[in-house]
C-alpha cells in the first residue's frame, strides 16, 4: 500500500509541477493562442487535481471505490451505507462539472476575442499588437 | 513627445525581461512549497481513506424513501447535487454560459452567412460514415441526457456528445448542408433563449403550484419536505423519474448543444472571413 501511497503523491506533485509550467506560460508568452492554450491546460490541472481530492485510497486493494452512482433501488437503510463506504467522493465530481461548463463558456468568449485580434492587428503576438496599436497602448 | 515615448518603450521592455526569471523564481518556489505540503500530509492522505461528511451524507440521502426531506430520489449523486442540492450553482452557470454565446454574437455580428455552394467534402466513404456515425451519436447522446440521473451522465455531457454532430458534417460535407438543413445562427439563438427560459420557468413551476394549492413551496423544489407538500414526480411508470432532474437533464441537454453548435458554426464562419489582415 505504501507504493500505492507514493505513486498517489507522485501524481499530486506532478499536478503541482503542471500547474507552474501553466502559469509561466500564461504569464510570459508572447502569443496570446499560446496563454489561452495555458490558461486551458492550467484549468483542466485543477479539474484533475479535484478528482484526486475526491478519489478514496483503497485499504486493500481487492476494495477498490465504486463510482457515486446507486446500482439498485435501496431496499433498506444498510445498502446506503454500504455504498457511502465504497463509493468516491460526488461532490468535487459535480462541482467539476460545473466548473468545465463555465471555463467552456469562458475560453470560447475568449477566442472569440482572440479573433477579433487577429482581425484588427493581423498577429495574435504581443509585441506585434503593441507595435500596430502603437501610443495607444500607453 | 517621440523620444520620451521610446523611451517609456524601453522601460517597459527591460522591465519585461527582468520580470521573467522573476516570475519563474516565485514559480518554482510555489510548487517547491506545495510538493512539500503534499508530501508531509498537510492536505491528509491525497486520496483520502475516507469520503468528507458532506460527500457521505448526499450518498446516504440522494435514492433515501427513509428521509423524505432531504432526499432527491436521483441514483445517480452526481445529478442530484447539480441539479437538486446545488441547483441554483447550475442555473446561473447555464446563465454564464448564455452570457458567452451572446457576447461572441455581439463580437461578430457583422458575421452573414452567405449563400454558399455545395461544399466539395470528403470522399464517399467519410461521408457514409459520418452519416452513421450521426445516427448513434443522436441515439447515444439523447440516452446519457435522459437517463443522467439513473446512469453517468447528464444534460451537459449528452449535449456536448450531440454538439459533435455539427463538427463532423462541417468536416466531411461542408458549412452549406448544415444552413440548408435549416439550422441557421438565428434559429440556434432563439431555440437558446426559448429552453433558457423553460429552464427558469422549470424552477419557479413549485412556487405556481404552491400558489394554486394555496401552500408552501420552494423555488427549484423537487420533493416534498416537511413543510411542503409540493413534490415534482418521483417515478414514472415504476422508473425513478427524480423529479425536476430528469426535466432540467433534458432542458440542458438542448441549451448545451445548442450553445456548443452556435459556437462551432460560429468560428467556422468567422474563419473565413477573417482570413485576411485589417478587413
Amino acid at each position: 500500500m505504501d507504493v500505492m501511497v507514493f505513486a498517489f503523491t507522485a501524481i499530486a506533485i506532478s499536478f503541482a509541477i503542471n500547474i507552474a509550467i501553466a502559469a509561466y506560460g500564461i504569464f510570459t508568452d508572447k502569443s496570446l493562442l499560446k496563454k489561452l492554450i495555458s490558461l486551458i491546460i492550467f484549468s483542466d490541472t485543477l479539474a484533475a487535481f479535484a478528482v484526486l481530492i475526491g478519489f478514496r485510497l483503497p485499504s486493500v486493494l481487492s476494495d477498490y471505490p465504486s463510482p457515486p452512482i446507486l446500482t439498485n433501488i435501496p431496499e433498506s437503510v444498510d445498502y446506503l451505507e454500504e455504498i457511502s463506504a465504497k463509493a468516491v467522493d460526488p461532490v468535487p465530481q459535480a462541482f467539476i462539472i460545473t466548473a468545465i461548463v463555465i471555463n467552456f463558456a469562458v475560453f470560447s468568449f475568449l477566442l472569440g476575442l482572440l479573433l477579433l485580434n487577429y482581425k484588427y492587428f493581423g498577429s495574435v503576438n504581443v509585441s506585434v499588437i503593441e507595435e500596430e496599436a502603437g501610443d495607444e497602448v500607453y | 513627445m517621440q523620444l520620451k515615448l521610446r523611451r517609456v518603450k524601453n522601460a517597459v521592455k527591460e522591465r519585461k525581461l527582468r520580470r521573467t526569471p522573476l516570475i519563474a523564481t516565485a514559480l518554482i518556489v510555489i510548487t517547491v512549497a506545495l510538493s512539500i505540503v503534499i508530501v508531509e500530509g498537510g492536505f491528509g492522505v491525497l486520496p483520502p481513506n475516507q469520503i468528507r461528511e458532506l460527500g457521505r451524507t448526499i450518498l446516504i440521502n440522494t435514492y433515501n424513501p427513509w428521509n423524505t426531506t432531504l432526499t432527491s430520489y436521483s441514483l445517480n449523486s452526481v445529478s442530484a447535487i447539480i441539479w437538486d442540492y446545488r441547483g441554483i450553482d447550475t442555473l446561473i452557470e447555464t446563465t454564464v454560459l448564455f452570457a458567452s454565446v451572446v457576447g461572441l454574437s455581439i463580437i461578430f455580428q457583422g458575421i452573414k452567412p452567405k449563400p454558399l455552394g455545395a461544399g466539395k467534402g470528403m470522399s464517399i466513404i467519410a461521408k457514409t460514415t459520418v452519416k452513421l456515425v450521426i445516427l448513434l451519436t443522436v441515439a447515444a447522446s439523447l440516452s446519457i441526457a435522459v437517463h443522467g440521473h439513473i446512469t453517468p451522465g447528464g444534460g451537459f455531457q449528452g449535449g456536448s456528445i450531440l454538439a459533435i454532430i455539427a463538427s463532423l458534417t462541417i468536416v466531411a460535407y461542408s458549412i452549406g448542408v448544415i444552413f440548408r438543413s435549416g439550422v441557421s445562427l438565428d434559429v440556434l439563438l432563439k431555440i437558446r433563449y426559448l429552453a433558457l427560459l423553460t429552464l427558469l420557468l422549470t424552477a419557479i413551476t413549485p412556487i405556481v403550484l404552491g400558489l394554486v394549492l394555496n401552500t408552501r413551496a420552494y423555488v427549484l423544489q423537487n420533493m416534498a419536505k416537511e413543510d411542503s407538500v409540493v413534490s415534482m414526480p418521483a417515478t414514472f411508470l415504476n422508473t425513478p423519474l427524480a423529479g425536476s432532474i430528469f426535466f432540467f437533464n433534458l432542458i440542458e441537454y438542448i441549451v448545451v448543444s445548442t450553445s456548443i453548435v452556435f459556437i462551432i458554426v460560429l468560428f467556422t464562419l468567422s474563419s473565413k472571413i477573417l482570413g485576411s489582415k485589417g478587413e
